[in-house]
């Protein structure tokens, strides 16, 4: 039977006009007849391929970034070409250099790239076995490649191109390639099939996601699995196994590598990062921002990484580390009992989950015990505790113990644990007043009650009773963007006139916030009557002049966590909002941005200003307001007011963008009457 | 008997639950009430994926100064 290798360039395009090819082909086609392929085979396109480690694979990646190429025709191609230039197919090692005889060869010396083009896509369009590779020299397991099927094809496509995004550092990125490129003929479509394999791959090689323990390629046949691994040029043995094989391609890849990291960028390209990435690095490393100079914060980073990383190399404790309560959840129970064995922690009689809590406890006991240790006396004690305890403090501290000898560190350690006097505060506040209580009692109360409600990798938050009667929420985390936007959006509430909490500051990492005495939304009569419902509001509080101020305020700040826990309601019904570390675009994967522009934010008060679906998070444009434009002028003068705030911690921008913000809403002020409250702002 | 694999959302003033968070044995997240809400701030604020997310609020907990999150304590033990 004459298959399509035996047609001629001619009978080829014929045969495409009869499945329907023609007339996109032709235009594809011809530029590339006159050269291309002599170029990618023979002339200077030669040396971006055949000299990488996987030519072929190279090969596929140039192919397919031309116009209308799709991964099964780029496949195809690179094959053909591969074969050319090499003398065998991508699979056959161990014929490298020596002619294929007995078979024949698609897109030998006669055959230009437009046939091979053709070719393929004839071969898609009939999927029938005319074909293509049927004659491909046996290999020396006496397997011989078989026909690439389209499951296969799509296979070597995620193999190929995980193969260029780990050379480059960078996993596969649903968002960024979920889609097919422009310019391609299924430009804007989803590509599930590949997509889908590399990220399958990507979950399994790195134990994360949703397909961690789902082998990537199980619904792969045998043949299937060797076709592509002798398309990938991996050696087989004689009728190895399946899952040998789906090993071996799982093995070619390149290990697995995170994303271009800022990390990475501050190692080798620092001109690279620009101010948003230095604070959120700052953020990650704990470290202040205020006040630096971009020359000064990235010594400061690149000091904290290198501590960091003398910290990892810390010689092993005696005892086994203590894992978290997800791990030790897991761990078999023979273990879980050994581990608290080694610990010293009772087991007989008690049950796997108090074990395990009671291991847990044990791990904060100790870590509260150095705390402890070291504050006690003078500090005294730091100067005989262990180095491993002290980088232990100086992790919890944020103190920097790189390059530290040990008495440096001690030094350091004690300037960091010293009781903070009421001049640190004034590097997060331009002014004290309106907040004399709070600091008072801050700097100089003691603390009669402390319950802890969190303590761990969320962040450390607790309600703390002083001497003198003030209560407070005291919360701790790394990450400083979170205590500025609860600073600073606690001022804008109360330039709004709503009651948010005060928050008092003299620590990058800590804040401290006015308890409110009252309910939480959630728990509020008027709540429940309406039956757990988490985010909407009874109308009769939304269309007061509080629930227009709370709207704006979640406008503004772009607030995308105000469900019903994260307001309270106080006697007399007064409205207040709380928890706004994830405000200002504050959150991994946001940024500020088009501030004009009307958008959702998570909030059942803020439906006064936006035009939006009856369901769903779509939002239209901005509505009409019952402001009035006096309302939004005097609104403008007191946020206004706050630019000295906003600049102190270095968020000139959030400042900006809430303004333009409000320039937008005003324009669709309509009301007759003042809906103003107060200002609270001292 | 505290259920590491049930996280309850609790009041913290009135002690009354408000909602929970739950990891099946298949791993799939199931929540109730304010749970939800609270789980998705966490995971979004954290930028992790959902076990990550419930591992860490098992560890370690959750709080706003008023709600919490931490550890059911179930009426009756099952194992």
């Amino acid at each position: 039977m004459k298959t399509l290798a035996d047609l001629s360039y001619d009978e080829l395009l014929a045969r495409a006009a009869a499945v329907g090819d023609l007339p996109q082909l032709r235009v594809d086609v011809s530029p590339l007849t006159e050269g291309g392929k002599r170029w990618w085979t023979k002339g200077e396109g030669l040396k971006k391929w055949a000299t990488k480690l996987h030519p072929w694979t190279a090969l596929y990646h140039e192919i397919l970034q031309w116009a209308d190429m799709t991964p099964a025709y780029a496949a195809r191609i690179a094959s053909a070409w591969y074969h050319d230039v090499f003398g065998h197919w991508p699979g056959e090692h161990s014929h490298k250099g020596k002619p294929a005889h007995g078979h024949r060869s698609v897109g030998g010396d006669g055959v230009e790239f437009g046939m091979v083009a053709v070719t393929a896509n004839v071969w898609l369009r009939e999927r029938a076995n005319l074909f293509l590779l049927d004659g491909l020299p046996d290999l020396p397991d006496g397997e011989p490649m078989g026909d690439l099927d389209d499951d296969t094809l799509a296979l070597l496509a995620a193999l190929a191109e995980l193969d260029i995004e780990l050379d480059h550092t960078r996993s596969f990125d649903p968002n960024e390639h979920k889609r097919y490129p422009k310019g391609h003929p299924l430009a804007g479509r989803f590509r599930p099939m590949v997509d889908l394999l590399k990220m399958a791959i990507v979950d399994f090689k790195d134990g994360k996601g949703k397909g961690k323990d789902k082998h990537p390629f199980e619904k792969f046949t045998r043949p299937q699995l060797m076709n592509a691994a002798k398309a990938r040029g991996i050696k087989l043995e004689r009728g190895e196994d399946r899952d040998s094989i789906a090993n071996k391609l799982l093995l070619d890849l390149a290990p697995l590598s995170k994303k271009p990291d800022l990390k990475a960028d501050l190692k080798d390209n620092p001109a690279k990062l620009d101010d948003r990435d230095l604070r959120d690095l700052a953020a990650e490393f704990g470290i202040d921002h205020h006040g630096k100079t971009r020359a000064q914060l990235l010594a400061a980073i690149r000091r904290k990484k290198k501590a960091e990383e003398a910290a990892k190399a810390l010689p092993a404790k005696e005892l086994p580390p203590i894992p978290a309560m997800a791990k030790l959840d897991r761990m078999p129970v023979a273990k879980l009992r050994k581990l608290a064995r080694d610990h010293g922690i009772p087991e007989a009689g008690v049950d796997r989950w108090d074990l395990a809590i009671d291991i847990r406890k044990k791990a904060r006991a100790h870590e509260a015990a150095v705390e402890a240790a070291a504050k006690k006396q003078q500090f005294a004690n730091l100067d005989k505790m262990p180095i491993g305890d002290l980088f232990l403090l100086a992790r919890r501290h944020g103190v920097d113990a790189a390059e530290l000898n040990r008495r440096e560190l001690i030094a350091a350690l004690k300037v960091e644990l010293a009781p903070r006097g009421p001049g640190d505060a004034s590097k997060f506040h331009v002014t004290a007043k309106g907040l004399e209580s709070l600091q008072n009692a801050v700097e100089h109360g003691t603390i009669v009650k402390e319950s802890t409600f969190a303590h761990g990798a969320i962040g450390d938050t607790r309600k703390r009773k002083y001497a003198d009667g003030t209560e407070l929420v005291w919360k701790r985390t790394n990450k400083v963007g979170q205590q500025d936007a609860e600073q600073l959006a606690s001022l804008t509430a109360r330039a709004l006139g709503l009651q948010a909490p005060r928050v008092y500051r003299n620590h990058p990492n800590e804040i401290n916030m006015e308890f409110v005495h009252g309910e939480v939304a959630m728990d509020h009569r008027k709540m429940l009557a309406m039956g757990w419902n988490v985010e909407d509001i009874p109308e009769e509080l939304v269309s007061t002049k509080q629930g227009r101020m709370m709207g704006l305020l979640d406008q503004l700040i772009v607030n995308s966590d105000r469900h019903n826990a994260n307001w309270m309601i106080s006697e007399g019904g007064n409205l207040h909002p709380i928890d706004h570390g994830y405000t200002f675009g504050n959150r991994p994967g946001h940024k500020l941005r088009d501030a004009g522009k009307a958008q959702y934010v998570r909030s059942g008060f803020a439906k006064h200003y936006v035009e939006s679906a009856q369901f769903g998070y779509a939002v239209h444009g901005w509505a009409n307001n019952d402001l009035t434009k006096a309302d939004v002028a005097k609104i403008r003068e007191r946020l206004v007011a706050l630019k000295a705030d906003f600049a102190k911690l270095g968020r000139n921008d959030w400042h900006e963008f809430m303004l333009e913000r409000l320039e937008a809403i005003g324009q669709h002020a309509t009301g007759r009457k003042s809906q103003l409250l107060p200002s609270l702002v001292e | 008997m505290r259920d590491m694999r049930t996280l309850q959302v609790v009041d913290e003033n009135s002690g009354k639950s408000l909602g929970s968070i739950a990891r099946g044995e298949d791993g799939v997240i199931h929540t109730d009430g304010i749970g939800q809400a609270i789980f998705e701030q966490v995971q979004g604020g954290l930028g992790w994926d959902e076990q990550e997310s419930f591992d860490a609020l098992v560890d370690g907990g959750w709080s706003n100064g008023y709600v919490s999150v931490r550890p059911a304590v179930p009426a009756a033990a099952d194992d």
